[in-house]
């Protein structure tokens, strides 16, 4: 599942997913939609989360803490992919249990060497 | 005493000639007293004792012819002694039997003889006086014959003693003629030597007494009044050298306590000179200057106490401390030691004094300096030093604190500038990979690069703008805020010419500020104003100022926000709302909050979703505090 506001980057992100084989991919816009979907839907969890830092409504780094604190989404993988290279935000990121940390846009090569790692 | 004490009020002339008269008076009156007294019964005495012997040469010639009877010789013999002696009135004599024998008065005798009563005198013959009437007879009588034939009697004329007196009288007189010429002769010459010279010298005196020292004596003679004149105008003389000494030292007196009064008076010391019973006589410019206080104000030390120290506790105090330490100075002889005082002045500021002087005879001489910036200085000082560690720390927290927000700042645009970075690089890369298959997904990314592009300048603009904002001079000057918004409004509206939007702005609101970034600050939040009202079928927007606050306000229709976001509002790149619907940098607010802060204002939101926003505004009159951006 991807959370990320700006149009251009779900597109991007999407194509890069799909030449990587990932084709059920669900979207949400912004925080709030996404603990919505993810914690109270019903509908079953995705594989991978990939999310946006900066978004409406509620900050990914809320996200991914609140995602940890419920039962349901507490090993949920996430992959963090962001335009900021802050290392506050990156520190909190790997103590929160990232697998990654990556800065836009998402690479293939890269989305491959993590896919394979796992 | 009363005699003397008139005596010595009448003048010297009157007194000389009281005492001449007096004294001629009293000659006269003597010389009569003798004659009287002396002289006259002398006389009487003499002219009896010449009866006498008369009678008895007489009585021894008459007891013949009476014996012989021959009566009318007698009688003849008494005739022609009659006639001979002058001073011998008549002779008669008187027989035991009362006839009378013979007699000198020719053919009548005065029957009165006849009965004459006489006393006896001491040598034996009979005295009697006949004084009437044309007669003054002193009547001697003797016996004849042992009185057988009767007593012969002589009558002396008493008229020749009248006469003999008033000869010696005459001769007195002459006298006492000489005597008065004399006394005036005497007067004359004491009148001409003694008595005018005085009184001239009297008279002198007087007018010099008066002030007319040009007046001199006149008197010219070698005795001692002309002495006694001389050293008179002698001493006229030294006493007008000596007033005009007198007169020419007190004109330099009064020049040089002139000079020293203007000294005083220009003097930038403020001074005092006040009585020992504290009458406050003289306060000079300057302290009136310092003080505010007429000398009318504080005419004593009294009325000065209660005005320079209206504080009571405090007055008691400074009282004490002045009255000490000039009893100190007075009993020591030495200055009035220096000591601080807080007076306050007629406008009611209070300023540190240190007052000193010296007392003069018996005034005291005051100075005050003003030492309340001084103080205030040294107060100053103090207080820094203790809060100057304070401060140290409190600006190395203020600096960390900006060094934070620098660097989250930096952050944050590195994440702005990144973002559509980002994605040209990942569109691009798609325009790449899709340009030969698929040229409508070709189309669709370059058409995203573009936008993608737009919003990279944007972000660039908006942050060169930002950091221009720090670098921007500032010049606070009155603006017309009306006329500005009406302006803005007016080239917002013809960018967008498809749209209606109301706009209500009120007129003639003014504020103090600097002309281009106020600008910048009202164009953001209308351009706000404009992009949240974009859906709303009625779209208005107002700006105005708020009567009870004094803050300035413009207020939109529009979507309005969460009050629960309210915090993050007016931080760089925080966007409340879904990027693609309201295009924006995402630091127009963050810029308009460091505006407004560089005007030492206020700026804050009130907004609930779909019902609007105001954003309301403060601007401080002053701008001593200028933020760094």
């Amino acid at each position: 599942m991807l959370v990320e506001d700006n149009i251009d980057d779900q597109f991007l992100t999407k194509r890069t997913l799909r030449k990587a084989g990932i084709n059920s991919i669900s979207v949400a816009g912004d925080g709030q939609e996404a603990l919505n979907i993810l914690l109270t839907s019903g509908e079953p969890l995705p594989e991978l989360l990939i999310l946006d830092l900066r978004l409406p409504k509620i900050h990914g780094l809320k996200v991914f803490a609140e995602l940890r604190r419920q039962e349901r989404t507490k090993a949920l993988p996430v992959l963090i992919l962001t335009s900021s290279d802050d290392p506050e935000d990156r520190e909190t990121c790997f103590k929160l249990g990232a697998i990654a940390y990556l800065i836009k846009p998402l690479e293939l090569n890269e989305l491959k060497r993590l896919l394979s790692r796992s | 005493m009363r005699k003397a004490a008139i005596m010595s009020t009448l003048n010297l002339r009157t007194k000389i000639l009281l005492i001449v008269l007096g004294i001629s008076i009293a000659a006269v009156a003597a010389m009569v007293m003798i004659v009287n007294f002396l002289i006259e019964p002398r006389l009487e005495e003499k002219l009896q004792k010449r009866g006498a012997s008369i009678a008895h040469a007489i009585s021894t010639q008459c007891i013949n012819p009476i014996l012989t009877r021959n009566l009318l010789q007698l009688d003849l013999f008494f005739h022609e002694f009659d006639e001979a002696e002058k001073d011998v009135k008549y002779l008669f004599v008187l027989a035991p039997d009362g006839s009378v024998t013979a007699h000198s008065f020719g053919r009548e005798f005065p029957v009165d003889l006849k009965t004459l009563s006489f006393k006896l005198s001491p040598e034996g013959f009979g005295i009697a006086r006949i004084r009437d009437a044309g007669r003054d007879i002193i009547d001697i009588s003797v016996p004849l014959l042992e009185g057988n034939l009767g007593r012969l009697h002589v009558g002396m004329a008493a008229a020749s003693i009248k006469s003999d007196v008033n000869e010696i009288l005459e001769s007195f007189g002459g006298i006492v003629i000489l005597f008065a010429l004399s006394s005036l002769l005497i007067l004359y010459f004491m009148e001409k030597w003694v008595i005018k010279p005085i009184l001239e010298i009297k008279a002198v005196s007087v007018r010099v007494g008066n002030g007319e020292l040009g007046e001199r004596v006149t008197v010219r003679s070698g005795d001692e009044i002309g002495v006694l004149a001389d050293e008179f105008n002698r001493m006229i003389d030294s006493f007008k050298k000596s007033r005009e000494v007198i007169f020419h030292e007190k004109k330099l007196l009064a020049r040089s306590e002139e000079r020293f009064r203007t000294i005083i008076e220009m003097s930038p010391i403020s001074m005092a000179i006040i009585s020992m019973d504290g009458t406050i006589d003289y306060i000079n410019r300057r302290t009136v200057e310092t003080f505010g206080y007429l000398p009318e104000d504080i005419p004593d030390m009294a009325r000065m106490y209660v005005v320079a120290f209206p504080d009571e506790a405090y007055r008691s105090v400074a009282m004490a401390q002045y009255v000490d330490l000039v009893e100190k100075a007075i009993a020591g002889n030495r200055e009035i030691e220096r000591s601080e005082y807080r007076v306050t002045c007629k406008d009611g500021t209070i300023k540190t004094m240190v007052i000193f002087g010296v007392p003069v005879g018996d005034k005291v001489f005051l100075m005050f300096e003003d030492i309340t910036t001084r103080k205030l200085a040294e107060e100053e000082i103090v207080r820094l030093n203790s809060n100057l560690e304070g401060l140290v720390a409190q600006r190395t927290e203020e600096l960390s604190r900006i060094n934070r927000d620098l660097a989250s700042f930096c952050y944050a645009i590195s994440h702005e500038l990144r973002a559509p970075v980002g994605r040209i690089k990942g569109l691009s890369q798609a325009l790449q990979e899709e340009w030969a298959e698929n040229p409508a997904a070709a189309e669709y990314c370059a058409q995203r690069i573009e936008v993608a592009s737009s919003e990279l300048q944007q972000v660039i603009n908006s942050v060169l703008q930002l950091s221009r904002l720090s670098q921007s001079s500032f010049v606070p000057q009155l603006l017309n805020l009306s006329v500005l918004v009406r302006e803005i409004a007016g080239s917002l509206l013809s960018e967008t010419p498809d749209r209606q939007v109301d706009i209500i702005i009120a007129d003639d609101i003014t504020a103090r500020g600097d002309s281009s970034l106020m600008r910048l600050c009202l164009e953001n939040l209308l351009g706000n104003a404009m992009k949240y009202t974009v859906h709303q079928p009625s779209p208005r927007i107002e700006f105005g100022r708020d009567g009870a606050s004094g803050a300035f306000f413009i207020r939109d229709n529009g979507i309005g926000f969460d009050m629960a976001h309210a915090d993050h509002l007016f931080e760089p790149f925080i966007r409340l709302h879904l990027e693609e619907e309201y295009s924006g940098s995402g630091i127009g607010l963050a810029t308009v909050q460091r505006i407004i802060e560089r005007h030492s204002g206020k700026i804050w939101a009130e907004s609930s979703p779909g019902h609007g926003a105001a954003f309301h505004f403060t601007l401080a009159p002053s701008y001593g505090v200028i933020h760094d951006v």
